[in-house]
């Protein structure tokens, strides 16, 4: 077969991160090629790099014969080069067809051909058999008919290769199929398909090939009939445990901290566990498997449908983040850029956001206490600024997120809860938050720690509880730390066969 | 490479100074009566009623919000006041007191449905603008109040130790408003907001709670600047307030407060109130016409809503070079 699309030892890049280092890889006309590998392992700068979000560091993409140091989003769309996202570009007002020819609306002079371009749409539903009526809103759809839409949308655009990635995350099982279906049609009309999926038993059933990232490299690319998923999951989570973890004396107490019994709401489900005082409990899954949704049930910042929350033995409800302050919950939310810092604003004003009102007196606010906060924080996080006036923006991501947990303990919480510890952040600081969170351990707090990296999971955690697709799958104390178990736990989907 | 960066850093921040000197300098060569002390002092009085109403505007637009009924509710407690001294003989202050009371169970109202019933901010003010207009008219039936007691026009027209006393009020509304942004602890809170209402919200702020206070703020200094400015003209006319918030509102983002909330600063609202004061006040010199004056106010504002946009992008894209 020949190759249509070839990366010749391409790097990408980030400050501080190389995202892709010296990947080489090669795709064949009408092949469906899997990518698999763990968050962070490259695959989405990849994407990115093929239709033209990132451009190379080095190297050099061969495409169709021909060499291109990088590609635009306009040219990569030219070049016929389409990419099923997972949360769809679509909108959502307009009809399928209009969103199908929204880049090429059929014209009559200045006017809409409003007739071709259903006649068009109508013709190319047809083809692709799918039960969809081109006056339809696409919002009304389902979101597997929306990604149908979307991938007809690529047809349209003459595209000869086209990137799935998680496609089957928000699909019904029948969806699914509907999914299969087309993309083997595609592969038998010599359109190439490039497939990312965490759920290896999609890609044993459908890929040609597959190859496996890690940490920016590419390991290997396999013939599917030549391997099987134990050798795929070895080959994704690979590395063994290295010295990045600092020791921590062995969690002993029995004490329950904080406890749920069939919480329900906010897309988790029935979800009971126990958080025991002074450890710190990691929750293990996929993204998307609900533990930064269930993590919010806990801080207040979404409703509980059904459940309950007992604290220190007692039932509690937490309305909202200040509910969840006083009771002695603190949250290190995911995304602390969106979410944990003002960054606008300066350090000093960022950690004192949540106390302000302690740090007042009739409504004025202290600021030499402000300063204090600022500088006590500054000294015990090793936070490196010049001053606490330095806008948070300006910081690395490493000193960003101890701002963050400062300003979470300046709540001098009981629980802390800390979504991604260290997302987007270079290793030597990883360390360093490492070392903070067993400070905190060693000072008597306790953590409920939300990772999606598998060795932070094992390398920080007394105990493990595996989540997946909204509910909780498996639970596992120190002895039992496994990777591979771990990684069974979060793609068994129980909750998909409901539907 | 630092010292390059302060220089320009100074002129973004402070750039806005330079204009209003530019300004000045400009009007004094083409009229030099303009820079003289006596004017000087009657182009601060003619701000004073914008700056004391767009210092509660500032709070809106810091959480991303926005005000339209403030040009109306000026109108408005003009007419409530009037009618309360005039017609019913009542006490200056009394009559100020139940102007202003009214005035913010308003803002509460408008408040609550922008905060709790999530309605943009632009249509709900828009529609109690009309209300109020139509207030303003109904009250007396379209007529204007004239005949105010003369301790009540003090407020416009007197003066302390040789300062006339609107500008005294402007300062007292300028320090009132920073005081509660920079001094109180729920000043923060309106930065937050409207830089991150997320990260807000989790940090435990009540933001619903802090946007209805935004919209109360607003209303105040929208009734302050409307007593002030009944005093000013003596006359209570149902139609005075009418394009107040557009004055308002440019006076705000030319001082370089961001509309889209996070960035503001109370000093920015005294120049850009000036700015424009200045502007009044130098065009009517040089003898050129009102609908000139507004032809010219729209596009200053349209040119200080491009320069904050300018201003954000290249922002976003030191960021993501970073």
């Amino acid at each position: 077969m020949d190759t249509i699309l070839e990366l010749e030892h391409v790097s990408k890049l980030f400050p501080g991160v190389v995202a892709l280092d010296d990947v080489s890889i090669n795709f064949r006309k009408g092949e469906v090629h899997a990518l698999v590998g763990e968050n962070g392992a490259g695959k989405s700068t990849l994407i990115k790099t093929l239709t033209g979000f990132h451009n190379p560091t080095k190297g050099v993409i061969r495409y169709m014969g021909k060499e291109y140091t990088g590609f635009t989003p306009g040219s990569a769309k030219e070049l016929g080069i389409g990419c099923i996202y997972q949360e769809l570009n679509m909108v959502k007002h307009l009809t399928v067809a209009e969103n199908i020819f929204l880049s090429e609306l059929p014209r009559k002079g200045v006017l809409l051909d409003e007739k071709r371009m259903y006649q068009r749409a109508q013709e190319l539903l047809d083809e692709m058999e799918l039960a969809v009526l081109p006056g339809a809103v696409v919002g009304d759809l389902t979101i597997g008919y929306q990604q149908m839409v979307e991938l007809s949308k690529a047809l349209v655009a003459d595209s000869r290769l086209i990137i799935f990635d998680e496609p089957t995350a928000p699909l019904s099982n029948h969806e699914v199929e509907i999914l299969f279906h087309q993309i083997e049609k595609l592969k038998n009309n010599g359109i190439t398909i490039i497939y990312i999926s965490h759920r290896l038993d999609e890609i044993f059933r459908l890929a040609d090939r597959v190859s496996v990232l890690r940490d920016g490299k590419m390991i290997t690319t396999l013939n599917v009939k030549d391997t099987n998923q134990d050798e795929l999951i070895q080959l994704m989570v690979g590395r063994a445990m290295n010295e990045v973890y600092p020791e921590r004396p062995r969690h002993t107490g029995s004490e329950i901290l904080m406890e749920t019994r069939g919480l329900t709401g906010n897309g988790v489900q029935d979800i009971s566990l126990v958080i025991k005082k002074g450890e710190v409990l990691g929750l293990g899954g996929l993204v998307g498997a609900g533990r930064t949704e269930f993590a919010q049930l806990l801080f207040g910042a979404a409703r509980t449908e059904s459940g309950e929350i007992l604290f220190k033995g007692e039932k509690i409800d937490i309305k909202n983040p200040n509910v969840a302050m006083k009771q002695g919950i603190a949250m290190v939310p995911e995304d602390r850029k969106r979410q944990g810092l003002v960054l606008e604003e300066s350090v000093k004003e960022n950690i004192a956001l949540p106390v302000l009102k302690k740090i007042s007196s009739r409504g004025i606010l202290n600021r030499k206490k402000e300063e204090d906060l600022t500088a006590y924080y500054k000294d015990k996080m090793k936070i490196k600024i010049y001053s606490g006036a330095q806008i948070a923006k300006e910081l690395s991501g490493g000193n960003q997120q101890k701002v963050v947990l400062s300003k979470e303990l300046a709540t001098k919480p009981e629980l802390i809860i800390i979504d991604e510890p260290t997302r987007g952040i270079d290793v030597g600081a990883k360390q360093e938050i490492y070392k903070l969170m067993n400070e905190l351990i060693a000072d008597g707090m306790t953590i409920l720690m939300i990772t999606s990296e598998m060795d932070e999971l094992i390398g920080m955690s007394d105990r493990i509880v595996v989540f997946c697709e909204g509910h909780k799958t498996g639970e596992l104390v120190k002895e039992e730390f496994d990777s591979e178990r771990i990684l069974a736990y979060a793609s068994q989907h129980k909750g998909r066969e409901k539907d | 490479m630092k010292k390059q960066n302060t220089a320009s850093k100074w002129l973004k921040e402070y750039g806005i100074v330079l204009v209003l000197i530019l300004e000045v300098i400009l009007f004094g060569i083409l009229k030099p009566k303009f820079i003289t002390v006596s004017n000087f002092l009657t182009i601060l009085k003619q701000s004073s009623v914008v700056c004391i109403c767009a210092v509660g505007m500032l709070f809106v637009l810091l959480t991303g919000g926005i005000n339209l009924s403030v040009g109306f509710m000026m109108s408005a407690t003009g007419m409530v006041c009037a009618i309360f001294m005039v017609w019913y003989g009542m006490n200056p202050v009394l009559a100020v007191l139940l102007a202003m009371i009214a005035m913010l169970i308003v803002g509460v109202i408008i408040g609550a449905i922008v905060a709790y019933l999530h309605v943009a901010p632009f249509i709900v003010t828009m529609a109690f603008m009309n209300v109020l207009k139509g207030f303003s008219f109904i009250v007396t039936d379209g007529r204007n109040i004239s005949d105010l007691p003369d301790s009540f026009c003090q407020i416009g027209l007197g003066d302390f130790l040789g300062i006339p006393i609107p500008i005294i009020l402007m300062a007292l509304a300028l320090f009132i408003g920073y005081f509660i942004l920079r001094r109180m602890y729920a000043g923060r809170y309106f930065f937050a907001i409207g830089s991150n209402e997320e990260a807000a919200r989790l940090s435990g702020v009540n933001v619903e709670l802090t946007k209805i206070l935004t919209y109360v703020i607003s209303c105040f200094f929208a009734t302050f600047a409307g007593i002030v400015m009944l005093a000013r003209i003596k006359t209570a006319a149902p139609n005075t307030g009418n394009g107040y918030e557009f004055d308002v509102i440019t006076a705000c983002v030319l001082g370089g407060v961001s509309m889209t909330g996070g960035e503001g600063k109370i000093y920015q609202v005294l120049v850009g109130s000036v700015i424009i004061a200045a502007l009044n006040n130098g065009l009517i010199m040089l003898q050129v016409s009102e609908y000139i004056q507004i032809i010219l106010k729209g596009i200053i504002l349209l040119l200080a809503v491009i320069y904050d946009m300018v201003q954000r992008s290249r922002k976003k894209k030191v960021v993501i070079a970073a």
